[in-house]
């Protein structure tokens, strides 16, 4: 296997079973190598979309559909509490693990707070909308803020 | 006014993107892809389109 694709696993995984994000140690030695590679392997990742790392290049800010800091957006699945980096994203957490959850977020406009059950074939009715402020050609320019 | 979506369109957003991420095989939708999934629900226009120069 590719090794950045065994660091991508890596983090991945660990995002998966714990809820958080990984160190670098953890993913090196997750992936049988050693930090410097791991983070060579971030730089590449992050090139191509698949990790965020924050100004310290080694610390995971999003490995999406997973963020590695707290945010608003909660996904209880399985004992195990994720974050997720918007919305779209806290979905993305259900849809990935493959396992039904609950999403906790609050409104945008009113600060409601708002509570989602999530199973395998989707979430319960809700007339709740997703306001997509970024164009699509812009969400990368500043991913963190998209 | 931005775009809305509704939940039903982001869970279909949401499964599309990452219900395989955790395999060795994953991979992000190309530019392409990505039309051809907004599309598909309706998301259309330069808004929805990856590579839109339209926005500056």
């Amino acid at each position: 296997m590719e090794f950045d694709v065994q660091v991508k696993l890596a983090v991945y995984g660990h995002f998966a079973e714990t809820g958080r994000r990984p160190s670098p140690d953890e993913v090196a030695e997750r992936a049988g190598s050693e930090v410097g590679r791991v983070l060579d392997a971030y730089r590449r990742l992050r090139a191509q979309r698949v990790l965020v790392v924050e100004a310290d290049g080694s610390s995971i800010r999003m490995a999406p559909p997973f963020s590695g800091v707290p945010t608003q957006h909660v996904v209880e699945s399985g004992g195990t509490r994720y974050f997720g980096n918007c919305a779209w994203d806290a979905l993305g957490v259900v849809a990935a693990l493959h396992a039904p959850g609950t999403v906790h977020s609050c409104c945008g406009q009113s600060g409601e707070p708002l509570h989602l059950d999530v199973d395998l074939q989707g979430p319960a009715p809700s007339d709740w909308l997703f306001h997509c402020l970024v164009p699509a050609a812009k969400w990368w320019d500043d991913i963190v803020f998209t | 006014m931005r775009p809305l979506v509704r939940i039903d369109q982001l869970w279909t957003l949401a499964t599309t993107w990452y219900s395989t991420r955790l395999e060795e095989t994953s991979r992000r939708p190309q530019p392409t892809e990505m039309r051809e999934i907004f599309a598909a629900l309706g998301l259309e226009g330069d808004f929805w389109d990856p590579q839109s120069d339209r926005f500056g």
